[in-house]
């Protein structure tokens, strides 16, 4: 089965951590890809942080998308990258994310999420 | 107004129906199915065997039943058609009576209880396909509408197919927090009737204590699994002198102490004693509720965490 994992992280809280732990952690996931290299369809991307992005929403009362400056939502907790994975079952899933090395931080999250599978369209 | 016959058939009925969904789940692949087709046999088995009488067999009764129920089921969905017609034969030949393996239902229950579910998807999961209530009892033992119960349901068997949550034991490392989200659950279930002062109450803290004994007998070197089969058998022990006539709750220093079940606090004596050899100190949960539950002193109540 073929999942999304989202990486997710809380810049607020991540502002307290020391750099020499941050630089740990970061080397530590080019670690955890290697090791689980097996199971990526898609390794996916570490994007840039949430400063960065802009987003186009639906327009009120159904006019034109609008352009705004920041992510899709206003959450303290920022979307940091996302990968695919193909594994036989969600426990094979929540068995490598359990690895991930920023879980070691305060207010991270790894979203795993299946995707919608078309194979049977036409 | 059930009777004490029904009663009597509704439990047969649930010892049997948890071990036909996991034979039937492992074989089909397919929870969903396998869940509603023994649903609907567990119906059919109340209506004909309150007119004609429980069948020698019970289990292989139901099981039949249960089976050509899931053929049906497969035959509506088009692809399984194939499926369905090899399962046909199989029937047609006699092939395949129930078999009796406790091991089976327990890969079901830790999917029922699988961490990704919510806490209430995995009461009213176990409670259906392990223990084989239907839906209005579920709705009604958790005070909902069972509307409101059945969408619980049907969402939860979702989740299960779309986020691939397996039936299966958890590894070895997994095992403790897996456990205790299992044994939560039963806990929770037996808490649903213990304040339920009806027959239906007390046949659903029987099978929550059926199933934390079932869950102990097949991880016998869990004291977890022994320590919440000595707290519920301890409270079990009480349920005659717990309510007054009226159907009022005693409390427990009002108690008639001559109605507690002295046969049944021997055994949790001994399930503790189990739980405890297993570990030096009883695991947490079990620890923190065991003293306020345990019988108190013969000459006189001492001051307990527990009200009844």
């Amino acid at each position: 089965m073929k999942y999304v994992l989202m990486y997710t992280n809380r810049p607020d809280l991540d502002a307290a951590v020391p750099e020499e732990r941050q630089a740990e952690v970061y080397q530590a996931i080019f670690g955890w890809f290697e090791k689980h290299g097996a199971v990526m369809v898609d390794g996916g991307a570490e994007l840039q942080g949430p400063e960065t992005a802009t987003s186009v929403k639906s327009g009120t009362n159904g006019g034109a998308p609008v352009v705004v400056d920041g992510p899709f939502s206003e959450a303290k907790e920022n979307v940091g990258g996302f990968s695919i994975i193909d594994v036989p079952n969600l426990d094979a899933a929540i068995a490598i994310v359990k690895e991930w090395p920023s879980l070691g931080l305060p207010g991270v999250a790894v979203e795993i999420r299946p995707i919608v599978d078309h194979s049977g369209d036409m | 107004m059930p009777s004490a016959e029904d009663a009597a058939l509704a439990r047969i009925v649930r010892r049997e129906a948890g071990l036909i969904v996991a034979q039937l789940q492992r074989r089909l692949g397919n929870f969903d199915i396998a869940e509603e087709a023994v649903q609907e046999a567990i119906i059919v088995a109340l209506r004909t065997w309150r007119r004609d009488g429980v069948p020698a067999n019970p289990g292989g009764w139901l099981s039949l039943t249960a089976r050509r129920r899931a053929i049906d089921l497969l035959r509506k969905r088009a692809r399984e058609v194939s499926l369905a017609d090899e399962w046909d034969a199989d029937l047609a030949n006699g092939a395949g009576a129930t078999q009796r393996t406790g091991d089976e239902r327990l890969p079901m229950l830790f999917g029922c209880c699988h961490p990704a579910l919510s806490v209430e998807a995995r009461l009213a999961l176990t409670l259906r396909a392990v223990v084989g209530m239907t839906t209005p009892q579920i709705a009604s033992a958790f005070l909902v509408p069972e509307a409101t119960m059945a969408q619980r349901l049907v969402r939860a068997k979702r989740k299960i197919t779309s986020a691939g949550i397996p039936f299966a034991m958890p590894d070895a490392d997994d095992l403790a927090p897996r456990l205790d989200d299992v044994l939560t659950v039963i806990y929770l279930s037996y808490n649903a009737g213990y304040l339920e002062p009806s027959a239906s109450g007390r046949e659903l803290s029987e099978d929550a204590i059926w199933l934390a004994e079932l869950v102990a007998r097949a991880l016998p070197d869990q004291p977890e699994a022994w320590g919440l089969l000595a707290l519920l058998t301890f409270l079990s022990s009480r349920t005659q002198s717990r309510f007054d006539d009226q159907g009022r709750l005693v409390l427990l220093e009002d108690q008639d102490r001559g109605r507690w079940d002295g046969v049944a606090i021997s055994r949790a004596d001994g399930y503790l004693a189990t739980a405890a050899a297993l570990r030096r100190r009883v695991g947490s949960n079990s620890r923190r509720r065991l003293p306020a539950v345990m019988p108190p002193p013969p000459h006189g109540p001492r001051q307990t965490g527990c009200r009844s």
